[in-house]
């Protein structure tokens, strides 16, 4: 949504551009020693607002850095000569940095830094550009004091904009700036130049926008935190407000802001003198500045109606057509059933789960169409929930679901990948049960498939649920992904094969000549490279599940397609072949190499990063580490069917023993997420 | 303080290359950087003028610098904002505009990395100022450069004395250099009549007459040559030392020696032609002209070393019909020459420093008054040479900055007024391109024209709701019966309430910063009245989502001379202002080309247009629209009646389109669209290539063969051509 005004036009005054330059020049010349001993005197001579800023301050980020349980990344937007960096580099686990375009606001500070900015080079920044200053740093915190307000409005928005980007992921930008109005205006002629700004017309699109007022007597704090969903909200907050604060819409602010404006109408002809005739600067009539505002919010409406406008005859356009494909396709008794939205204990979700009475009343919620997750959660002990991932559900299916899952009286519910319905019945589950279970999540993306949207999307949804608290812990699956967020837990969920055959049926004597490829035909999944991997002259036959274009190259084996194969079938094409191939480029935990393992057939995969389990011997043998190479994979596929031609027994006693240790850790560490 | 930098561009510059544009700009930096200590000069050439920097800096020293634009590769895309340029294959029409757009695009390149321009000079030749102007005037680049054009010659001037191919070229290359002429912020003459002459022939007002500064350039550099030669007159041979080429006149000096020799036995001299010649068929006509018994006093070569010397101890002969400023005169004057020249000549006539039997002798132009003004000269005394004061060139003085355009806010009104029929299915994403539009003043006005549709009925229903809301930005209106494109508009037109206006089919999109950059346009401008965007089109709602392209329609907006055969003024959406639309209605008589007929005629009562250079307009290339529906039948007899309205006689109306589509039309049967491929007439190759593979798609076929009666008319040309 874009909802930023552009330009100064719309801003009701506009402000004279010329001042920006000359604030600019001003600042740039200026001696921070100078402002300082002003400063100092303005606080002696009764100016309470420094002192009320600094307590905010402190508290704001000493709040923060205990929100966060670890060290805090700061950075001062105009820092000038250091008021804030003296208290708050002292602060314990807060890493104050300081930047400034002005060499002479911040020559007091680089002259005597406190003892905890050391080094200065790497606390302490000067220079045209902060992007250009940081270096690709990321910030936890990003404030400024008073600073925005010395910039025409495209300045601040530009800044704002800049700002934005050196943001950490769930990090906060706090600005302690003018007080609150609809509409932007120049104030007066301090400083060169002061403006006050309509913070709500800044924001980057994407952030959601908190007004704190009462903090502060003269000012108003302005806290902007990326949204988690897809329309950004605006709220405001004020002393002793608990939680995030009390969502408002854009009309309601900037009626709480036409207080400020009003007393700015009252002062600004007095202020600026003269200023009304050059043409710099519009009316000061207050009659006239509410006709603005009132027009603003008009056109706001109109916008509004126009961008919704799309979408929702989009949506009719959708359901005229799936109208016109019933009148076209009366249905009939061959046409497949619509699958049940609410699945419980389905049979291919417990017909291969393991038993541990730990684990049995814990209930695995998951997506029936999401194969791979689906796999791994049906493998898991437990009651088991499958749900759609892109129908939505209705009320009904959601009191259903709830009273499937109350009735198992669970003593802790995962959802294993996450998707709306999983939010909306996560949030509904909290509600009906309580806060009594708790709810915990598991992640089976890496960062790479952050690429898709929806992937990044669900990712965030999950930390925010996780941060407010619906959500006990959320784990990943793809190792190393702790580092992300603190939000995450620590210690990554590991996959369990399926339970099948008795050991004495996995070890199978010779050679069938037979390989078997089950990734689909897609570039993460590398299929091409597993397929010219194959090309080992004692392969005779490879399976593969994919649709492709054969290459211009004949191959030199029989192709045999299973297009859409159920678990059953995969698992006796497993058992039929001599190893699975599934190198591919970037990866999680690959339930075909358990599902290899449980029936006895080794399954090359690349490189998983699975801690102590990397160096079994099982893992050195079958993961490649140069997935995109046809030599590698084919050579690696060449190890495997040398240590199954020659001791068959020993390659079935090293599988056992790698899923067994895998699925023993796998329950250690299951328990240990759902807090059991 | 930074020094004031004046750029020209050129492709010729002395003493790297021949040609008087070169020459005089070689004089006027060399004088600059006589008079003023604090200015820079640069040169902006393409790629393709191979002198290297440091000769450059040698010739003129550490004040010049030249640049070069790298003519179609090699762009950096992420300076440009995202802009979407079309590729040189899109200019179908004149490989001119492709190269104007790639010196803006230098241009913008310098800029970025900080070498900005205060006065950027183009030559009038070849029009390559059209897109940097329409970048400026758009407001989008270039605000603190005054952008002139410098009166040398137009191409679009010389089609008028010498004959050309029938080309679709010729017109797309008037058109283009008289845009860029009208749209400079200054023009430059180097005589009050130069300018004169190319107001009435181009049909420019007095406003435009208001932005020329006439300034005499340094025709030579004043280096106190002495005159080479004393030879008396009589002695003298006859000298023609400019070009073989129809407009300078060759025959005219040919016929006009004989004529003299024959009338004066005792003249004993030679007739020596020394000059470049290009044109190997019109040379051996030239030569053919000599009768045999004459032969032996009559010389053709080259232009040799001993130029000087044959200048400086000759009588020179300068019978061209136009020059704007001929250097050869004045350098020959300096050398002793004794010139004879054609009076009726602008560069010889009035406001120049050429008396007649004070500095030379002229005639009337005519083969008589030729051999008469040779008598006088080989009869009369050596007269003394021509004398001249260049002015201070506009750059040096107090530059009149192109005039001060006022920067408004764009909070001005738009209508966008959506036609549809039957087209319902692609509502969302049209409605989605004009709402995700940074202009934020909108109103959309849906005029449904009759459609049949079950999908159009329900969306229908919907929209109407949605503008019954209090302050909705939005009307629909049902025509009760299928009234045609023109009805729908103009009745969606006359329910708009914006100052401006926007015609979107309902199938079509425009991009986010269309309109709020052409309401900044006309604001800044209010001699203009409509923006053109340049277009794109695509075939699927991905494709338009992530702006691939299929093919592009490129425009020259006021196209008053190509826009006679094929639409060039603009696509059917463009932003106008509403009052010239309640002014000029669409014509409800067509079946089709509306907006066509709709441009030429606002272009013939003076409407100006801007053009975006950079894709702006997305066309959904949907087999069954209407464009595809127009049979070549069909064409003809919407195009008589568009062409009914053209006023005859306006000074831009040319008839070059016209004899170009009855040319082909004659070559092949009515059959233009594989003829042009075979023409030996045709253009050449890579724009034939891309114009068959753009036939199919583009919206209006060239050739108009109900010109029928032209067609005898072109046998002429393509006679004459041929050399039969």
């Amino acid at each position: 949504m874009k909802r930023s005004s552009r330009g100064s036009e719309l801003a009701g005054v506009v402000p004279p551009q010329a001042s920006a330059h000359k604030n600019a020049a001003y600042w740039q010349s200026l001696d921070g020693g100078t402002y300082e001993v002003l400063i100092r005197e303005r606080e002696q001579s009764g100016a309470l607002h420094y002192r009320q800023q600094e307590q905010f301050l402190r508290q704001f980020v000493e709040a923060e850095h205990d929100r966060r349980g670890r060290d805090l990344e700061v950075l001062e937007f105009g820092c000038g000569f250091g008021r804030h960096a003296r208290y708050l580099a002292e602060i314990p686990g807060v890493r104050y940095h300081g930047y400034d375009f002005s060499s002479g606001m911040i020559a007091p500070l680089l002259a005597k830094p406190p003892a905890a900015l050391m080094p200065i080079e790497e606390r302490l920044f000067v220079g045209p550009s902060v992007t250009g200053c940081v270096k690709g740093r990321r910030f936890d915190l990003l404030f400024t004091v008073s600073v925005l307000i010395h910039n025409s409005p495209d300045q601040a928005r530009s800044i704002v904009a800049q700002l934005a980007e050196l943001v950490a992921p769930d990090g906060t930008l706090l600005f302690v700036e003018n007080q609150l109005v609809p509409i932007s205006v120049f104030e007066n002629e301090w400083h060169e130049g002061c403006w006050l700004h309509a913070f709500a017309d800044l924001l980057p699109d994407g952030w959601d926008l908190t007004v704190g007022r009462g903090f502060v007597d003269t000012h108003d704090v302005y806290l902007l935190r990326r949204s988690p969903g897809t329309r950004a909200s605006l709220r405001t907050t004020s002393p002793g407000d608990a939680g995030e604060g009390v969502v408002v819409t854009r009309d309601a602010l900037d009626a709480l802001g036409l207080r400020k404006l009003k007393s700015w109408a009252t002062g600004a002809r007095l202020a600026l003198p003269g200023r009304g005739s050059d043409g710099c600067i519009g009316s000061s009539r207050w009659e006239d500045l509410e006709e603005r505002v009132r027009a603003q919010r008009v056109e706001r409406r109109r916008h509004v109606l126009l961008s919704t406008l799309p979408d929702a005859l989009a949506d009719l356009r959708a359901r005229n057509a799936v109208s016109k494909e019933k009148e076209r396709k009366p249905s009939s008794s061959s046409q497949p059933a619509p699958a049940e939205p609410i699945q419980w204990n389905a049979a291919m979700d417990t017909r291969w789960a393991h038993r541990d009475s730990r684990f049995e009343r814990v209930v695995n919620v998951f997506h029936q169409e999401w194969n791979g997750i689906r796999a791994m959660a049906g493998y898991l002990p437990g009651n088991k929930l499958a749900i759609p991932g892109e129908r939505p559900l209705g009320p009904a299916d959601h009191r259903r679901a709830i009273e499937l899952v109350e009735a198992s009286r669970p003593l802790a519910i995962c959802f294993h990948g996450y998707s709306d319905n999983a939010d909306a019945l996560a949030v509904l589950l909290g509600r009906a049960l309580g806060g009594r279970v708790p709810l915990c999540a598991t992640w089976h993306g890496t960062p790479a498939q952050f690429h898709f949207e929806f992937e990044l999307d669900m990712f965030s949804r999950l930390l925010e649920r996780k941060r407010s608290g619906v959500l006990k812990s959320v784990a990943c699956v793809k190792p190393g992904m702790s580092c992300i967020s603190p939000q995450l837990h620590r210690e990554t969920v590991l996959c369990m094969a399926p339970r099948v055959d008795p050991h004495s049926l996995r070890v199978r004597e010779g050679l069938s000549g037979e390989v078997f490829i089950p990734v689909p035909n897609d570039w993460r999944k590398n299929f091409y490279t597993n397929l010219y991997g194959a090309a080992l002259p004692r392969v005779r036959v490879v399976h593969v599940s994919a649709a492709f274009k054969l290459p211009a190259e004949p191959l030199p084996f029989k192709l045999a397609r299973w297009s859409k194969p159920a678990r059953t079938q995969v698992l006796s094409l497993m058992r039929a072949c001599d190893a699975v191939m599934n190198v591919t480029l970037s990866e999680c935990q690959p339930m075909t190499v358990l599902e290899g393992a449980a029936v006895g057939t080794p399954c090359l995969s690349g490189p998983l990063g699975l801690d102590e389990f990397e160096q079994h011997e099982f893992a050195r043998l079958t993961r490649v580490r140069q997935v995109d190479s046809a030599a590698a994979v084919r050579w690696a596929l060449d190890q495997v069917l040398d240590a199954r031609d020659r001791d068959p027994r020993g390659l079935g006693e090293m599988m056992l023993d790698y899923e067994q240790l895998v699925r023993a850790e796998a329950l250690e560490r299951y328990g240990r997420l759902l807090h059991l | 303080m930074t020094p004031r930098r004046v750029c020209f561009v050129t492709d010729e510059l002395f003493p790297f290359s021949a040609g008087g544009i070169g020459r005089i700009l070689h004089n006027l930096v060399r004088l600059g950087l006589e008079r003023s200590s604090g200015t820079e000069f640069h040169f902006l050439v393409p790629d393709r003028f191979g002198v290297e920097r440091e000769r450059v800096r040698a010739r003129f020293g550490d004040r010049v610098q030249i640049h070069y634009a790298a003519l179609r590769s090699g762009w950096d895309a992420t300076l440009e904002e995202g802009r979407i340029y079309p590729p040189g294959a899109a200019f179908t029409d004149s490989i001119w505009h492709a190269e104007s757009l790639d010196l803006m695009r230098a241009l913008r390149h310098l800029a970025e990395s900080g070498l900005s321009f205060d006065v950027i000079e183009f030559p009038d030749y070849r029009g390559w100022a059209f897109c940097t102007l329409q970048e400026k005037l758009l407001g989008r680049g270039f605000l603190r450069s005054l952008v002139s054009v410098r009166l040398h010659s137009t191409d679009g001037v010389l089609q008028r004395f010498e004959p050309r191919p029938p080309t679709m070229e010729q017109p797309a290359r008037f058109d283009l250099e008289r845009k860029a002429l009208h749209d400079a912020e200054l023009v430059v003459a180097h005589l009050e009549s130069i300018a004169d002459f190319n107001l009435s022939y181009y049909g420019f007002d007095r406003a435009w007459r208001e932005k020329v500064v006439t300034e005499f350039p340094p025709v030579a550099e004043v280096t106190g040559k002495a005159p080479s030669s004393e030879l008396p007159p009589g002695r003298r041979d006859l000298l023609f030392a400019t070009k073989l080429q129809p407009f300078k006149r060759p025959d005219v000096f040919i016929r006009g020696a004989v004529t003299f020799m024959r009338a004066q036995p005792d003249y004993r001299g030679c007739a020596v032609l020394s000059c470049h010649s290009f044109d190997e068929s019109y040379a051996r006509r030239v030569r053919a002209l000599v009768p045999t018994d004459l032969a032996h006093r009559f010389r053709f070569s080259g232009p040799g070393p001993d130029r000087d010397a044959l200048l400086g101890g000759s009588i020179l002969v300068i019978p061209s019909a136009y020059e704007s400023c001929n250097l050869t005169a004045y350098e020959a004057a300096a050398l002793g020459s004794l010139l004879v020249l054609n009076g009726e000549c602008l560069a010889f006539g009035e406001g120049s420093p050429f008396r007649d039997d004070v500095n030379c002798h002229k005639y009337d132009g005519t083969v008589e008054g030729l051999a008469a003004a040779l008598g006088r000269a080989v009869r009369g005394p050596l007269l003394p040479p021509v004398a001249w004061n260049p002015d201070l060139p506009y750059f040096l003085g107090g530059t009149r900055r192109g005039r001060r355009r006022r920067r408004q806010g764009s909070t001005r009104r738009v209508s966008v007024v959506v036609t549809n029929f039957n087209l319902a299915h692609h509502l969302p994403e049209t409605l989605a391109s004009v709402a995700s539009s940074t202009h934020r003043d909108l109103e959309v006005v849906i005029v449904d024209d009759g459609s049949s549709e079950e999908l159009d009925a329900v969306m229908l229903e919907r929209l109407e709701r949605e503008a019954a809301r209090d302050g909705a930005p939005l009307k629909v209106i049902r025509n009760p019966v299928n009234r045609g494109l023109p009805g729908a508009r103009n009745i969606g037109i006359r329910a708009a309430t914006g100052e401006y206006v926007l015609p979107l089919d309902a199938d079509d999109c425009i991009s986010p910063l269309f309109l709020e950059m052409a309401v900044r346009g006309l604001e800044r401008c209010p001699e203009y009245d409509v923006v053109v965007p340049t277009a794109g089109y695509f075939r699927t709602d991905a494709d338009q989502g992530e702006r691939r392209f299929c093919d592009w329609a490129v425009f020259l907006g006021e196209a008053t001379a190509i826009g006679l055969a094929a639409n060039r003024f603009s696509c059917a959406t463009s932003l106008m202002r509403r009052r010239i639309l309640e002014r000029f209605p669409y014509d409800e008589s067509l079946e089709s080309y509306e907006d066509w007929d709709l441009y030429l005629r606002l272009a013939h009562a003076g409407c100006r247009f801007l053009v975006t250079n950079d894709v702006q307009f997305h066309y959904r290339a949907r087999p069954g629209s209407m464009i595809w529906a127009v049979s070549r039948d069909r064409h003809h007899a919407h195009l008589s009646r568009v062409l009914e309205k053209v006023p005859p006689g306006a000074p831009q109306v040319r008839l070059f389109p016209l004899v170009g589509a009855a040319a082909a039309a004659y070559e092949d049967g009515f059959r233009a669209g594989e003829a042009a491929a075979a023409s030996p007439l045709a253009p050449p190759l890579r724009y034939r290539l891309v114009d068959m593979l753009n036939r199919s798609m583009k919206q209006a076929p060239i050739v108009h063969p109900a010109l029928k009666k032209a067609a005898l008319l072109a046998e002429v040309v393509v006679r004459r051509q041929r050399g039969a």
